[in-house]
């Protein structure tokens, strides 16, 4: 779809123009705008900071009508993403029936480092990570460290 | 087979007997004074089993056939044939049903015999071989029973017919002929007539019974039997119907509700629905910055005229919508024009949210929907005739009021009752009213109902919601310690945003409802993906009594 094609460009352009601070951006392939390669530091201030950590961003076809899905390909020890090969994140504004057309990938961005910041243990995908995070602070943040030095340099 | 003679009272006599007190008033004489004779079924073979009775009994006097006179086979009959053996003419005329008896000569005989038979009131016909063989008559696929007319003689014969061997039918031929005369006439007579009670009008004659084995074999067995399976089918058959019934009629209640406006589909998450064609050509084009400008009259009150503007555009605005919302949206490049600050805009809306193109002033043709939110006309229409009926901006429907658009299934009723269920067991605790009366109260006024009626417990989904789930309104959501397991938590971060002091309780617990619905897995549509699931006996079995899954 042309006009898919076209939003998609545009919101490219913008977010390598503008991006969030941490978050750098590239196609996965030159020749396809569907698969983006997202690059996220970890925000300072959380467990994560220091680790690079590698997503990458699949648009559908019918984009924006349907929702792009986020996966982290770097391993994260996170409440909301999945600590298995697929590292698929659990983002509320990505779910089908939440999905807005008027929803931007820039937003999707900020979505997901706010979730770093701020993991949602109501909302987990990971249970045991979510009882850490809220049982034993100190050693949530002690093991997600260690997890980013082992996974994400 | 069994045959005996019968002593049974002219029927002239006592006048009152019909087939019906054969049994009172015939008797059987005592054996001392009497014939009797019994044939067992290996001594007989079915020669024809057209209309054997369902319970396999024959009985009738024994007698045989009056040919015609002038049937050659008279005289062929006769020496097998006694000429006073027991005819038709020695029988009382009553209807007392007949067994006949004829010699198997040759082809065309039998079918004379057959032919004679056929007029008759009897229930069986006996053949046997004139040979006085005391050898059990050969079997059905015996050639010598053949009459050359490729069978057809058992289907056009409306009876059924046997076969026994020679010599016992020459016997029953022989006493045949023995019991035809006169009381005083039949072997015993006089011992007979001394019996108190019998006229000398009275008869004796030989009775035959005929039992088929096996076909007799334990009726009332099978009966029973059929009689328990057509129960149940009936019962099956009542249990199915009356719960298509009620299906039935929670889907016309659902519909109902939905044509009434208390439901919608799509934003309650139960089934995504597109807009059709029509409605979206009635949805007003118009050139953006442009339109506003140039249909405005001069006019002394311009805010006046352009809230009558906004209502005449849209003529197809449904109820529920009030005018303020549907006003035409005016953009910052009107803003050079002296009047352009009068107008109320509910939005200000300069690009297109799906293709995130900027509008042109006096360019752009935009379609607006009934929210009052604009698009370029090729961007909203695929999207709502595509993909969802609701805004892609502010998520409002932009169906009217009661429009349906699909057809209500049953698993969209069950979605709709659980999410009932849902809403039900939300409580929300007023902080006000918990500080002054230190109670929780049960939620969600107004139109939205707290339906306790139904009971959740069939809904797996709801069964791990602890009960009852509490929120509090004016905290912010992370730090709410609710006793929940984290994985089943209702607390979820789909919430857009922390909840905001300034929302009403109402307003709470609707999101809160429309969070736990969605916690489900999204059903794009939840009959084709239970369509998907489900392997071929249960689907019979769905459609047979459907709710029972």
């Amino acid at each position: 779809m042309a006009n898919s094609q076209r939003r998609i460009t545009k919101e490219l352009a913008e977010v390598t123009s503008d991006p969030p601070a941490g978050v750098t951006v590239s196609l996965a392939n030159e020749s396809n705008v569907h698969e983006w390669n997202i690059m996220m530091d970890g925000p300072p201030g959380t467990p994560y900071a220091g680790g690079k950590f590698k997503l990458l961003l699949v648009l559908p076809t019918d984009y924006p009508f349907k929702a792009p899905t986020l996966n982290f390909k770097t391993k994260i020890w996170h409440p909301n993403v999945t600590f298995d090969e697929k590292g698929s994140m659990c983002l509320g504004m990505l779910k089908g029936d939440v999905w807005k057309p008027s929803s931007k990938i820039m937003s999707i961005l900020t979505a997901a480092q706010q979730l770093l910041v701020e993991p949602n243990p109501d909302d987990a995908v990971e249970a045991s990570i979510a009882q850490k995070f809220k049982e034993d602070k100190a050693g949530f943040i002690k093991e997600a460290q260690e997890y980013t030095k082992k996974y994400a340099n | 087979m069994y045959l005996c003679s019968l002593l049974f009272p002219n029927i002239e006599w006592p006048a009152s007997d019909t087939d019906k007190d054969l049994d009172r008033v015939v008797a059987r004489l005592r054996p001392n004074m009497s014939y009797s004779e019994s044939i067992d079924g290996s001594e007989f073979t079915i020669l024809s089993t057209h209309n054997i009775p369902a319970d396999g009994k024959m009985r009738g006097f024994l007698y045989v056939p009056d040919l015609l006179e002038s049937d050659p086979c008279v005289n062929i009959s006769k020496p097998y044939v006694p000429s006073n053996v027991t005819r038709q003419a020695n029988l009382p005329p009553t209807d007392f049903t007949l067994i006949a008896i004829a010699p198997w000569i040759n082809e065309n005989c039998t079918k004379s015999y057959l032919a004679a038979a056929k007029l008759d009131p009897m229930r069986a016909l006996i053949f046997y071989k004139p040979d006085n063989s005391t050898n059990p008559p050969p079997p059905i696929s015996d050639p010598q029973w053949n009459l050359h007319d490729g069978g057809r003689w058992k289907s056009s014969n409306q009876y059924p017919v046997f076969a026994v061997s020679g010599a016992m039918g020459a016997r029953m031929i022989y006493e045949s002929s023995l019991y035809s005369g006169n009381l005083t006439n039949v072997p015993h007579g006089h011992e007979i007539s001394e019996i108190p009670n019998i006229d000398v009008r009275d008869y004796v004659r030989i009775f035959t019974k005929i039992r088929v084995p096996g076909s007799s074999k334990t009726p009332g067995a099978w009966a029973y039997i059929f009689v328990i399976i057509a129960l149940l089918a009936t019962l099956l058959a009542l249990t199915s119907a009356s719960m298509h019934l009620l299906l039935h009629q929670r889907r016309k209640a659902l519909q109902n509700r939905v044509e009434r406006g208390e439901v919608n589909l799509e934003t309650l998450g139960i089934k995504r629905l597109t807009v059709p064609a029509t409605m979206l050509s009635k949805m007003p084009l118009f050139v953006y910055g442009h339109e506003g400008e140039k249909r405005r009259p001069v006019s002394d009150h311009p805010e006046k005229s352009v809230a009558a503007l906004g209502q005449q555009e849209i003529p197809a605005s449904p109820p529920g919508y009030e005018s303020s919302q549907i006003e035409v949206a005016i953009a910052e490049s009107q803003i050079g024009t002296s009047t352009a600050s009068d107008i109320h805009t509910s939005y200000s809306q300069p690009s297109c949210s799906i293709c995130l193109e900027e509008f042109q002033a006096n360019i752009t043709t935009v379609q607006q929907i009934p929210c009052g939110h604009i698009f370029h006309p090729e961007c909203i229409e695929t999207y709502l005739s595509n993909h969802s009926s609701l805004c892609p901006l502010c998520k409002r429907s932009v169906l009217p009021l009661g429009y349906c658009g699909t057809k209500i299934t049953n698993n969209m009723v069950r979605r709709e009752r659980n999410m009932r269920d849902l809403r039900s067991r939300v409580t929300v605790h007023d902080s006000t009213s918990e500080s002054e009366q230190g109670t929780e109260r049960s939620f969600l006024p107004g139109p939205i109902r707290v339906m306790t009626t139904f009971s959740s417990s069939r809904s797996r989904r709801n069964r791990r919601i602890p009960n009852p789930i509490s929120l509090q309104p004016h905290e912010p959501l992370e730090e709410s310690n609710s006793p929940i397991d984290p994985r089943e938590s209702l607390l979820g971060t789909q919430m857009p945003q922390p909840l905001t002091p300034g929302l009403s309780r109402r307003e709470i617990a609707q999101r809160r409802v429309l969070e736990l619905a969605r916690r489900s897995p999204l059903l794009e549509d939840i009959d084709s993906l239970h369509r998907r699931r489900i392997p071929a006996w249960r689907k019979t079995l769905v459609k047979a009594f459907p709710g029972f899954t």
